[in-house]
């Protein structure tokens, strides 16, 4: 449904997007993770038709995004920091939208307002706290009924208990109408609950893309130990992360599971565990790779 | 709502209207307030037509002002802020541009609300004012004004929309608005001022051909306003109406230049800009080099106006290249550090355009030093000169009358051959000498010397304090206007012990205004009354007790009529009548000397001896 293709971006001299690609399926929901100044925001701001791209495609369904209405339409963007008009409430830009979106649903957001009981559509927004006007933000963007949904640190601000809830809304729309979800966020966990599809960037390109089964599939933590000294396992490629807790190593590794096991018998350890990853730590560790290590800080 | 694409979108006209409601309010009661509110409340107190028509006409003439001129330009910018104050937010930026409507419909859309808003009160206040008026004359007039007003919101916004487009900061626009609205026009001042200071005998440099007018078009705060100014026409036979040049018509074609340049600006401006002085890295250029030029010549003209005031530099015509330089890159190192957050100063994009900048100033200000460019030697050809003028001493001239073309060039020529003479005398009287050439392509050229006075040059005839005072002693150029006013009277001033002049009406004394008339003349013909004696602060006293004590004072005029101020070297926009109030007489003093046989003569009738005249009589004068 959104497809990047080598997209090239610089702000003033600084290559902020170097060759991005990424691909957004219909009716997934893409989580794109990556540090602090990876080009996440950035790369929503394209898809969203803010910023122009210096090189590459970006295209919805096939059609570039840039100034296309038609396409845009269909894209309800949450961004980190929301705006809203200058002494506007719910009520006046539910008519904004309204006039904006033509697939907005004026039933549907009266409707979810049961769900954001303590948001007085007639009180001014500015006079909300920050984490209310997220999910004033979410009200708005699932009332206008997009076929695509691109937030932005969604849940950031928001108390646990609306998290929640926000999530639930949006896997509803999702599995009710098919919506294609592209979320980005430094909460791993919770992504990991809700995504389908993962993108890591860092410096500016996606340096990893997989569904997540597939994801945690091909990279996984082994735990072992050895009697005597240990053998050499430098027969195992892509060995992510090695650290010891006493006599038992620990190795993050990617590939084919059953291949490396049998490697490992083949060592004759002592015991050997294998473990799946959190997304958390395959972040960690994938970065490891791209020179964002982790450093081991002993107290 | 079905989803169009088309130019206008209903949602952003809705949101803009929001706040563009009461600005648009506001402007129609302040035009409504001296306008047709004004008419309505006096209309009740009005009994005949002609105070109906007076009343209505002052109503007009307080309505049409420069004030108005500057509520359209303030008007303009407030209505350009509140369409795209969003460009100088990120947050709102994205928003409006992650929306599904293009680029093209939200600037058209921002663009008409803003300018629907600022016409709109016009064309109101014009609407209900016409039948208030009821006299066709008069609406013409108003509706004139009116779609000068027109003109002015139309450039005026645009503009202001266009200088939205380049800024990152909010508060940039208003800033560079006035700027550029009086740049010309400061500019040509500016520069004039930093010239006068560094070539020598550099007055005025006013190009001015027959559409001069039109240039100060490119300022146009400053052009409209001066043009208000003037355009309205006072009642003459109960006529009134309201004119203005032409020229301001290209202000539609214009600013339609100005709305499609602010749109290209629109779709290139980079959205992460925001918060930066320019949003492009071009205009910072063009920045620098402007600070510096504009901080070279402000710093320059005060630094050499309060040399010259304090005696520090001998005279004009020097200049410092260093000054200028420095000056300069000091005045853009001082602005760029107040902005530097948002500037970025240490950029090579900023600072070497600064330097280089400097530079060239440098070697400009070297070269004006130097007189490489010629501006401190130039004199015209005789043959490229339609009218010439030399005005010296304070009086009047008439151009062409005193000196040929040809002897005001070779005058010219000396003055700038005994320079180092001149400009190294400044004991004692200093007269100025000017030189005004009318060229044939239509330009006006002027420059400005001092002539010293000494008793030396005087006497030598071959000197140019001899040539020019004895020309304009001459009996036929002599202060033409005693000889074509109208004398009322003729007061005798005499000083008192005290130092007061006490004065004397000769008719009570029986000297007749006529009799002292003729006096006066015959003596001036004889050669008695310099030219330099109009110049009393000047006077050199030779010790003549007559001089040093008493003057004529004449009441002299000419009739109530049009006076148009202007005269063969050019044209004046200024329109006066003169009215039967203060401004028909005036009063010419005129001191005289022992030698002045015939007025002597006239006031010894009336009883003022030589005696009387030169005596202490401490306050008991007059005699009679």
């Amino acid at each position: 449904m959104i497809q990047v293709k080598n997209v090239v971006k610089s702000f003033d001299g600084f290559l902020a997007l170097q060759g991005t690609t990424l691909h957004v399926k219909k009716g997934s929901i893409y989580g794109l993770v990556g540090p602090n100044g990876a080009g996440k925001s950035t790369i929503i701001r394209h898809i969203t038709g803010i910023y122009k791209q210096d090189a590459g495609e970006i295209c919805v369904d096939g059609e570039p995004i840039w100034e296309n209405v038609k396409k845009k339409e269909k894209i309800a963007y949450i961004p980190d920091d929301v705006f809203y008009f200058q002494g506007a409430n719910m009520k006046e830009m539910q008519k904004f939208y309204s006039m904006i979106y033509p697939q907005f649903d004026k039933e549907l957001f009266d409707k979810l307002g049961e769900y954001f009981p303590k948001i007085d559509p007639k009180k001014r927004i500015k006079s909300y706290s920050k984490g209310m006007q997220k999910q004033m933000a979410f009200w708005l963007a699932i009332a206008c009924r997009p076929e695509i949904l691109v937030l932005d640190e969604p849940v950031d601000g928001l108390d646990p208990v609306m998290r929640k809830q926000v999530w639930s809304i949006l896997m509803k729309e999702v599995a009710d109408r098919q919506i294609t979800v592209l979320v980005s966020s430094h909460n791993l966990r919770e992504l990991e609950d809700v995504c389908d599809h993962v993108g890591i960037m860092s410096e500016g390109s996606v340096i990893l893309e997989r569904s997540l089964a597939e994801l945690q599939e091909n990279t996984f933590k082994i735990q072992m130990a050895f009697e005597g000294e240990e053998p050499d396992l430098s027969d195992i490629q892509d060995i992510l992360h090695t650290s010891y807790i006493g006599r038992v190593k620990t190795i993050i590794v990617k590939g084919n599971s059953a291949r490396i096991v049998a490697q490992i018998e083949a060592k004759k350890p002592l015991f050997y565990d294998v473990l799946p990853l959190t997304l958390e730590e395959i972040f960690i560790y994938e970065l490891g790779g791209a020179n964002y290590e982790v450093k081991d800080i002993l107290l | 709502m079905k989803s169009k694409i088309s130019c206008f979108n209903p949602a952003i006209m809705k949101k803009d209207w929001k706040w563009l409601w009461g600005a648009s309010l506001g402007l129609f009661l302040v035009l409504a307030a001296k306008g047709v509110i004004s008419l309505l409340l006096n209309m009740a107190y009005m009994k005949t037509a002609n105070d109906r028509f007076d009343m209505r006409f002052q109503v007009i003439a307080s309505h049409i002002t420069p004030l108005y001129v500057w509520v359209m330009a303030g008007f303009s910018v407030i209505m350009a802020i509140i369409c795209f104050s969003y460009l100088f937010d990120k947050r709102a930026n994205q928003m409006m541009h992650a929306m599904p409507i293009t680029r093209n419909t939200l600037f058209f859309t921002h663009y008409v609300d803003g300018l629907v808003a600022l016409l709109l009160p016009l064309v109101l206040n014009l609407l209900l004012i016409m039948p208030v008026l009821g006299d066709g004359m008069m609406i013409r007039a108003m509706a004139g004004f009116y779609g000068f007003l027109f003109l002015a919101a139309l450039i005026f916004y645009s503009a202001m929309v266009f200088m939205c487009m380049l800024c990152g900061v909010a508060y940039l626009p208003p800033i560079l608005f006035l700027v550029f609205m009086e740049l010309f026009e400061g500019l040509r001042v500016l520069l004039e001022s930093v010239l006068r200071n560094v070539v020598y005998g550099f007055g005025e440099s006013y190009f001015y051909s027959e559409s001069a007018p039109r240039n100060c078009l490119l300022s146009p705060l400053y052009a409209l306003c001066r043009a208000s100014f003037v355009g309205f026409r006072e009642p003459v036979d109960r006529r009134i109406y309201f004119w203005f040049d032409k020229g301001f018509f290209w202000y539609i074609p214009v600013a339609l230049i100005f709305a499609l340049l602010a749109l290209w600006a629109y779709k290139k401006r980079p959205i992460e800009s925001i918060g930066d002085f320019f949003v492009m890295p071009w205009l910072k250029v063009l920045f620098s080099v402007g600070i510096t030029g504009c901080a070279a010549m402000v710093v320059y003209a005060w630094l050499t106006s309060y040399e010259q005031e304090a005696g520090l530099i001998d005279s004009m015509g020097k200049v410092n290249p260093f000054i200028i330089g420095i000056a300069g890159f000091v005045g853009f190192l001082i602005v760029s550090m107040i902005i530097r957050k948002t500037l970025h100063i240490k950029k090579k994009v900023v600072l070497i355009p600064a330097v280089i900048t400097t530079v060239v100033l440098f070697i400009g200000a070297a070269g004006v030093q130097m007189d490489l460019f010629g501006l401190a030697s130039w004199t015209p050809k005789a043959s490229d000169v339609e009218v010439c003028e030399l005005q010296a001493f304070m009086s009047g001239n008439r151009p062409g009358e005193l000196f040929s073309a040809e002897e005001v060039i070779d005058l010219h020529k000396r003055f700038l051959a005994e320079r180092e003479h001149l400009q190294s005398t400044r004991e004692g009287n200093i007269y100025e000498v000017g030189f005004t050439y009318r060229l044939k392509n239509g330009n006006l050229v002027s420059r400005r010397y001092t002539l010293p006075y000494s008793e030396e040059d005087l006497k030598d005839k071959n000197s140019l304090l001899s040539i020019i005072a004895g020309r304009y002693a001459d009996y036929n150029s002599f202060c033409p206007e005693l000889k074509d006013m109208k004398w009322v009277d003729v007061s005798l001033a005499h000083s008192g012990d005290d130092g007061e002049f006490y004065s004397q009406i000769l008719e009570e004394c029986g000297v007749s205004t006529e009799e002292m008339k003729e006096a006066v003349l015959k003596d001036i013909q004889d050669g008695n009354l310099k030219t330099f004696y109009l110049e009393s602060e000047n006077m050199d006293r030779y010790g003549d007790k007559v001089l040093e004590k008493n003057e004529l004072s004449i009441t002299a005029g000419w009739e109530e009529g049009l006076t148009i101020n202007s005269n063969e070297l050019g044209k004046s926009l200024d329109v006066w009548i003169t009215s039967d109030t203060d401004n028909k007489y005036g009063v010419v003093t005129i001191p005289f000397n022992s030698e002045c046989k015939h007025i002597l003569k006239v006031l010894k009738k009336g009883g003022y001896t030589h005696n009387v005249l030169t005596e202490k009589n401490g306050t008991k004068f007059p005699v009679k």
